[in-house]
This record gives structure tokens, C-alpha cells and sequence, in this order.
């Protein structure tokens, strides 16, 4: 494996020393990819960016980047820019003189500036923007603007601190498709912080869960959808529906009152765990076909599909998500298959779950 | 907009009316009536053409910019200190506190400072340094006058400061600038608007400070302020005197609109 271009070993921030933002994170950042650090407010995603870019020190624990050891590094001596949430553009400089402001520290000569500020003003869809002042940019271009001040700089890693927030939903959807090809032609590793989870999923090549100061779990967008390691990560990304159930032996499992196949494995026998299954994989049938046998509650139409909330003779709710509609009141069946079931333990590590998924996949 | 009651903005116009227009109207109109109240011109000859005036003018304008120049040297670091404290709302206070005493008080408490007798000759005599002359010097006037003057020059500054955002300092470190090349190259251009408002606030009063140049600086200090005093107290010749206040009118017009230029143009 090579090496990985940035890892936090042990890092744990704290303030007044009684507030752990962070608990002891460990992970490493490889070069060229794109990761995203998603997690609720306050769960410690922008202190790890902070400590990345060397704005603000980890307590304890090292942090390493390309090799070295860069706790005692300051942040203008790193290679990494970022891109504020706030954009944090200079009033009181034009568009030229905003993204040329790092070259100039640097002693870059003028004509070099010149073409460097060209360069990423094209990157960025801004070409003959050079004299605007800030004051006369939409949000979206501000925000152009502060992607071409980080990048022209050429960092190893750019960070990306909730970019997107302040844009509206049309933008925001633009910018996503722009900031991943970005990423591509760059060829350097984005760390991109996002509270929303569906940004999380269309962009990342990793996703790193936050919560409380902890990474919960690490993997693609596709492994932590389909996988998720438990409650929180499966709430959180994704509408889920999540029930107790009790793992009977491997491959088998029983949850509202009956048995089902799945394919997990690798617990205790009659082990307690939770059950998800998403809304998407279960299908609206008659009530002598379905698994399941549920009356549905409501039903509101979401455009893409219909959002069908229904409950089970042992009070448990079902949330499908249908083309089909169903009608309030009715009994109905739902149907799904051994692979649409993801079955978690309780408090179970990602070094166990990670290991134990392992064991039963190959 | 919603409209307002048009019996509720007659105080202002009253105001505006009385104490603003009316005065500089009758300045205007004395400016040109002679010592016999006859109407000429020969005032504003008087003040073009003798070098006197030209003279008084220039010293005001000098000292003003001393004057001007020693509140900046001094309040701009003081300002930016007082944004770093962690009390800084009561330090300010602190700061804003003399402006609530008289200005009279003030020059009064220089004089026992400053005098033969006074604090700082004690303190010079100690080392050996015999009583000097200190008081009805320019060094003094230009001290007390700045003195009286850097709250007026500290607040817009720690006001510009103050509005400028944490992040984009944070951006300039993380583009590479350390913390001395933020401080001149994003700090400095972005409080500018608060010294701007601040020299407005200093040096257009001190084009015609009158009392300290008495009290402090023994007359020896002539400036546009001290001869319209004189002209309307001691000489009786109002139309001297008002020539030279609508000279000065003319003067902090200008200056406002030199330091004022870019102030709409965010």
C-alpha cells in the first residue's frame, strides 16, 4: 500500500480541557480522491479541517502529512488550501487580485501570476471576470471565485469546508457535478465537509460518518449506504426503516414476528440486533404475497415515487417508498428479498464489523 | 418606505433651519460688510492678498496635521490592541471616558501637569533634569490636543476592525501570508474606511482649535480658530472674521470630500 498522504494517529482535540470535540480520530487520506467528511453540527468535522490546514491544534496525537510529522507546521507553511464556508474573500481586492493574493506572498513574478490566475479563473467558468469587484459577484461566482484563490496555489490537498450551504438547490446540484470533475482534472485529494448526506454520496470516493467527536464509520458512498454499521450511520444516511430483530443463526434472522433468510453472518446464535431495510427495496403486493402484511397509515406523492408509511401487527412502521400507490386504510403485503435485509449488531466496532463482513463475504 | 408623519419631521427642519443654514448664511452675508458696515469685497482681498492669513491658514493646516498624524501614530495601535482584549466593550469605555469631561477641565488639568511647578518637572527634577518650559509650547499644545483627540479617532477604528471577519484573516494564513503580511496586506486596507472617518472626526477640529491654543499653547500658536476669536471678541471686525470661517467651511468641505471619496463604494 502506498504511502498515505495525510493521517491523523490518535488525534483528540479539546477545549477548557472538560469539551472533547474530537475523540481520539485516527485515518489516513490517500492521494487523488475525493473525501468527505459528513456528520451533524458540532460533530467535529470543521476541527478536523481546521487541524489539517493548521488554523487550529490538536491537544494530543500526531498528524502527518506525506511522512512528516506537521503538528508545530503553521498554516502558511502548508501545503493545503482551503475553501471557507463564508468564501472569505478580500472586500477589498478585485477578482484578480483576490485569487493572485497567494502567488504574490509567495514572490511568484508577475507575468507567471498572470497566467497562473488565467489558468484557474478558466478552471473555475469565471475567464474575463479579472477586474469585478467582489461586491458585484452572485453567490455562486463568489464561490468560483474562492475555489480558484485555493487551487491556484496548487495544494496537494484542497479543503472544502460546507461549500455548498449557502447556494440555492439548482446551484448546489451544478456545483456538485463541477466540483467532482474539478477534482478529476486536478488530480489532487479533496476533503470536502458536508452535513448533507446525499452531497456525501454524489461526490465522495470515501466517506468518513461523524458523530460526537467520532469517526462511526469509513468507506464508499455505495458500502456505507448499503452497509451501514449501525443505528446512527443507517438513520443518518438515508431514509431507513431499522427494527429489532433477533439474529437466529448466520443467514437467517427474525424480525416481526417471523423468520426471513438474509445474508449476514458471523454473530452469536439468537443474537439481539437491528434490522434495516430501505425504503426503496421493499415492494408494494398483495397481502397473500407479501412477507410482510402491513395497513397503510398515509401516503404523500414525492414526485419521484409515492412515500408510503405503513404499520405491522406488532405496531412496527414500514416506510416504502413506491411508483405504485396504495390507498390509506387498505392491508397490503411488502415483499423484499434476503439481500435487501442488512442486519447490525449493537456497539459493535468498524474494526470488528469490517472484519466480520470479511469473513462471510468471500 | 412607510410615510412619515410630516408634523414629526418639523423639529428636524427647524433644527436644520436655525443652527445650520441660517448661521452659515449670515457668515456668508458679514464676509462681505466691512468694519463700517458697508458692503465690499476687501475682506476676502484682505485674506488672499496679505501674507498673513496665508500664513495663519498654513500653520492650521500644519498643526491640524500633526496633530492628526500623532492621533493616527497612536490610536491605531491602540485600537487594534483593544480588539484583541478579551473585555474590550469596558477597555473601550475606558477609552471614551475623558471625551464626558469638559474640555476646559481638561486643558485646566495640563496646565498643573505641564506647568513650572507641575508632575513633570517633579518627575524631571528627580533625575536632575532642571524645571523646564513646558507649558505654552508647540510640544505641548500638539500633546494635549492629540490627547483630546484620539478617542474621536479610536472608535471608528476600532469599529472597522471589529466589522472585519475572523475567516479572513484565517484565508490569509491559509494562502500563505504570515502574520505580518495579513496585518498589512488584508487588516490594514480593510480598517482603512474606520481611519478615513476617524482623520474626518480629528483634523477638521483642529483646523480650528482656539482654547487649547491659549491655554496650552500661550497664544504662541495662531491658527484660523484663535483669529476668528479674536476678530469677533477683541477686534470687533465680524467681517474679518467671518471671511476667515467661511474660508475654513470651504477647507472641511474639501477635506470631507477628500477622505470621504470612497466611502459609498463598497
Amino acid at each position: 500500500m502506498k504511502q498515505p498522504l495525510i493521517s491523523f494517529k490518535h488525534v483528540v482535540k479539546s477545549y477548557d480541557d472538560d469539551v472533547q470535540v474530537l475523540k481520539d480520530v485516527s485515518f489516513d487520506i490517500e492521494e487523488g480522491k475525493f473525501y468527505t467528511l459528513l456528520g451533524p453540527s458540532g460533530c467535529g468535522k470543521t476541527t478536523i479541517l481546521n487541524i489539517i490546514a493548521g488554523l487550529s491544534d490538536a491537544t494530543s496525537g500526531d498528524v502527518y502529512f506525506d511522512g512528516k510529522r506537521i503538528n508545530d507546521v503553521p498554516a502558511n507553511k502548508r501545503q493545503v488550501n482551503t475553501v471557507f464556508q463564508d468564501y472569505a474573500l478580500f472586500q477589498h481586492l478585485n477578482v484578480y487580485d483576490n485569487i493572485a493574493f497567494g502567488l504574490k506572498i509567495k514572490k511568484v513574478p508577475a507575468d507567471k501570476i498572470k497566467e497562473k490566475v488565467t489558468e484557474a479563473l478558466r478552471m473555475v467558468r469565471l475567464d474575463g471576470y479579472e477586474d469585478r469587484a467582489i461586491s458585484e459577484m452572485s453567490g455562486g461566482q463568489r464561490q468560483r471565485v474562492a475555489i480558484a484563490r485555493a487551487i491556484v496555489l496548487d495544494p496537494k490537498v484542497l479543503l472544502l469546508d460546507e461549500p455548498l450551504s449557502a447556494l440555492d438547490q439548482k446551484l448546489r446540484a451544478e456545483m456538485q457535478y463541477e466540483l467532482r470533475s474539478l477534482q478529476k482534472k486536478l488530480g489532487i485529494t479533496f476533503i470536502f465537509i458536508t452535513h448533507d448526506q446525499e452531497e456525501a454520496l454524489a461526490m465522495s470516493d470515501e466517506i468518513f460518518v461523524l458523530n460526537n467527536g467520532n469517526i462511526v464509520q469509513s468507506g464508499t458512498p455505495v458500502d456505507i449506504y448499503d452497509e451501514p454499521i449501525n443505528h446512527y450511520v443507517a438513520d443518518f444516511i438515508g431514509e431507513s426503516n431499522i427494527v429489532n430483530g433477533i439474529m437466529i443463526k448466520d443467514e437467517l434472522v427474525e424480525f416481526a414476528g417471523q423468520q426471513f433468510p438474509c445474508v449476514d453472518g458471523g454473530m452469536k446464535p439468537n443474537e439481539p440486533v437491528e434490522v434495516v431495510i430501505r425504503p426503496e427495496d421493499l415492494v408494494l403486493t398483495s397481502p397473500e404475497k407479501g412477507q410482510l402484511k402491513v395497513k397503510v397509515d398515509t401516503q404523500l406523492f414525492r414526485g419521484v415515487h409515492y412515500e408510503i408509511r405503513c404499520t405491522d401487527a406488532l405496531g412496527n412502521k414500514w416506510l416504502v417508498h413506491s411508483t405504485k400507490r396504495a390507498i390509506p386504510g387498505e392491508n397490503i403485503g411488502l415483499s423484499f428479498g434476503p439481500e435487501d435485509i442488512h442486519v447490525m449488531r449493537f456497539n459493535e466496532s468498524e474494526e470488528d464489523f469490517d472484519a466480520r463482513l470479511d469473513s462471510y463475504n468471500d | 418606505m412607510k410615510k412619515i408623519n410630516p408634523l414629526l419631521t418639523i423639529p428636524y427642519y427647524l433644527w436644520i433651519g436655525l443652527f445650520v443654514i441660517a448661521p452659515v448664511l449670515l457668515i456668508v452675508y458679514y464676509s462681505f460688510i466691512d468694519i463700517h458696515g458697508n458692503f465690499t469685497l476687501s475682506n476676502y482681498g484682505n485674506y488672499f492678498g496679505s501674507g498673513k492669513y496665508l500664513m495663519m491658514t498654513f500653520n492650521s493646516f500644519l498643526y491640524a496635521f500633526i496633530i492628526t498624524f500623532f492621533t493616527v501614530l497612536v490610536s491605531y495601535p491602540m485600537a487594534y490592541f483593544l480588539t484583541k482584549l478579551k473585555h474590550k466593550e469596558l477597555w473601550l469605555l475606558l477609552v471614551i471616558l475623558p471625551t464626558w469631561v469638559n474640555l476646559l477641565l481638561k486643558a485646566y488639568a495640563f496646565i498643573g501637569i505641564f506647568g513650572i511647578d507641575g508632575s513633570v518637572n517633579h518627575f524631571l527634577s528627580f533625575f536632575g533634569i532642571g524645571p523646564k518650559q513646558i507649558l505654552f509650547t508647540d510640544f505641548s499644545f500638539i500633546v494635549v490636543a492629540t490627547y483630546i483627540q484620539i478617542p474621536f479617532m479610536i472608535m471608528p477604528i476600532f469599529n472597522a476592525l471589529e466589522e472585519i471577519n475572523p475567516s479572513v484573516l484565517r484565508a490569509s494564513r491559509d494562502l500563505g501570508a504570515n502574520e505580518w503580511q495579513t496585518f498589512f496586506k488584508v487588516v490594514m486596507p480593510l480598517s482603512m474606511n474606520g481611519v478615513k472617518s476617524g482623520i474626518q472626526a480629528v483634523f477638521i477640529p483642529s483646523l480650528s482649535l482656539f482654547m487649547l491654543t491659549r491655554l496650552i499653547g500661550g497664544n504662541r500658536v495662531i491658527t484660523l480658530g484663535t483669529a476668528i476669536e479674536e476678530h469677533f471678541l477683541v477686534t470687533q471686525n465680524w467681517g474679518m472674521g467671518s471671511t476667515i470661517g467661511v474660508v475654513l467651511i470651504v477647507i472641511m468641505f474639501i477635506v470631507m470630500v477628500i477622505t470621504g471619496e470612497k466611502r459609498g463604494h463598497k
